[in-house]
């Protein structure tokens, strides 16, 4: 059964936020219920010039850095989700004058190696081994095909990996509307983790 | 006076501003619009939509420093107004729901607000009204009443993202121009509604 890769499965939403604003204290004062009177553990990310502040709030990471919020579940799962969501909107309506231009949440998961895409013809394209082979390039080494879906509210964006031996499967749920998109996509979460089991259902094979 | 700055005269006459507003209105080149909300039940504040000069530095000198941390660069603008109703108030015809019509997604509405920002932006024209469209996707219509002209510029987005476009005589009852508009490209197109060509 493929695995789901927490660490690349965040939730993001992109606008002007202030990482000098979202900060520990901050937090549990905004929001008690969330993060109950308990140790925030802070990470620095040292960069060439300055630093980046990534909290650690128990079932996930925060990283209000870079023009991005983002998310980052410690285990992929409903009740990680549904915390995520909360403290997510919670942060917009608190914070409701950031310029927010996105939102959106990826799902990635790594087959196993008995398992193969359920279309694995998309990576083969036929004739590109033939042609490349022609002009001497002998092997390659990383295979990506990405097909768009849009909706009433999001693009749904999937993505066929394979380097190697390694094969994954991304599922990104963007809300691209400059309206609100923070609150769709966070109401969303859940439900779209749940569509997103699905399609790896139908987009993996296990080897006979 | 335009139709958006005679907007902002007469509603600037409600406002409790300072009376030098007309040396600051004539620096402005673009053609302004301004919005008056009320502001916690109180006073009210006035929000500035400029396509040239900071809104926030307009909206600032103009009011007063007691109504400036009301207002803040991207809260309201013409841009803002699109967005609300593209994203969040485009009504769609519950008939046309049971008749299997798709709504406009998420990608012909961020198409549809790039067209619109980039006419506004390139030839200053504002949309008359904005909805969804029966083929599936957003059509917008554009109205140019100017002198004794009277065309109308219907664009369709579609949800495939392909954009088609026809310019009509409203005076003769006929399309004049009809395009399949490619690479987000207006020109001849408009050249034709502002009866500039053809």
């Amino acid at each position: 059964m493929a695995t789901s890769i927490p660490e690349k499965s965040v939730f993001v939403a992109i606008g002007a936020w202030n990482p000098a604003i979202i900060q520990p204290g901050w937090l549990r004062a905004e929001f008690p219920q969330i993060i109950p009177d308990q140790k925030i553990t802070v990470h620095f990310n040292a960069g060439p010039a300055s630093y980046a502040l990534v909290m650690d709030l128990g079932k996930f990471l925060l990283d209000p850095n870079g023009g991005r919020l983002v998310f980052v579940p410690k285990v992929l799962d409903e009740e990680t989700l549904l915390q995520i969501q909360a403290l997510s909107k919670g942060i917009y309506k608190k914070l409701a004058h950031t310029p927010v231009s996105a939102a959106g949440s990826n799902f990635v998961f790594r087959l196993d190696s008995g398992e193969d895409f359920a279309i694995e013809e998309i990576l083969e394209c036929a004739g590109s081994q033939k042609t490349y082979a022609e002009i001497g390039f002998k092997k390659c080494i990383r295979q990506s095909v990405q097909h768009s879906f849009s909706f009433e509210d999001y693009n749904l964006n999937i993505t066929f990996l394979k380097a190697e031996s390694d094969k994954t499967i991304q599922l990104n749920y963007d809300y691209p509307s400059p309206v609100d998109s923070v609150v769709k996509a966070a109401d969303a979460l859940r439900e779209n983790y749940r569509h997103a089991l699905t399609l790896c259902d139908k987009f993996i094979r296990r080897r006979s | 006076m335009t139709g958006l700055e005679f907007v902002l005269a007469t509603q600037l006459m409600t406002a409790d501003v300072p009376s030098d507003y007309s040396g600051i209105l004539n620096r402005l080149e673009n053609p302004i619009e301004i919005i008056l909300s009320e502001c916690n039940g109180q006073k009210q504040t006035a929000a500035f939509l400029s396509t040239g000069e900071s809104t926030v530095d307009i909206a600032s000198a103009l009011i007063g420093s007691e109504f400036s941390d009301q207002v803040g660069p991207g809260q309201v603008g013409l841009e803002s107004h699109w967005e609300q109703k593209i994203f969040k108030r485009l009504s769609f015809p519950r008939h046309w729901e049971t008749e299997g019509i798709e709504r406009p997604n998420v990608a012909a509405k961020t198409h549809c607000l790039a067209l619109i920002k980039k006419l506004f932006a390139e030839y200053q024209l504002i949309p008359s009204n904005i909805l969804p469209s029966i083929e599936e996707g957003i059509g917008i219509r554009y109205d140019n009443s100017a002198a004794w002209e009277d065309r109308s510029m219907l664009i369709e987005v579609y949800n495939d993202l392909d954009i088609a476009l026809i310019v009509t005589d409203n005076i003769g009852k006929e399309t004049i121009y009809r395009e399949d508009v490619r690479e987000m490209n207006f020109n001849h197109a408009v050249e034709v509604y502002q009866n500039n060509r053809g």
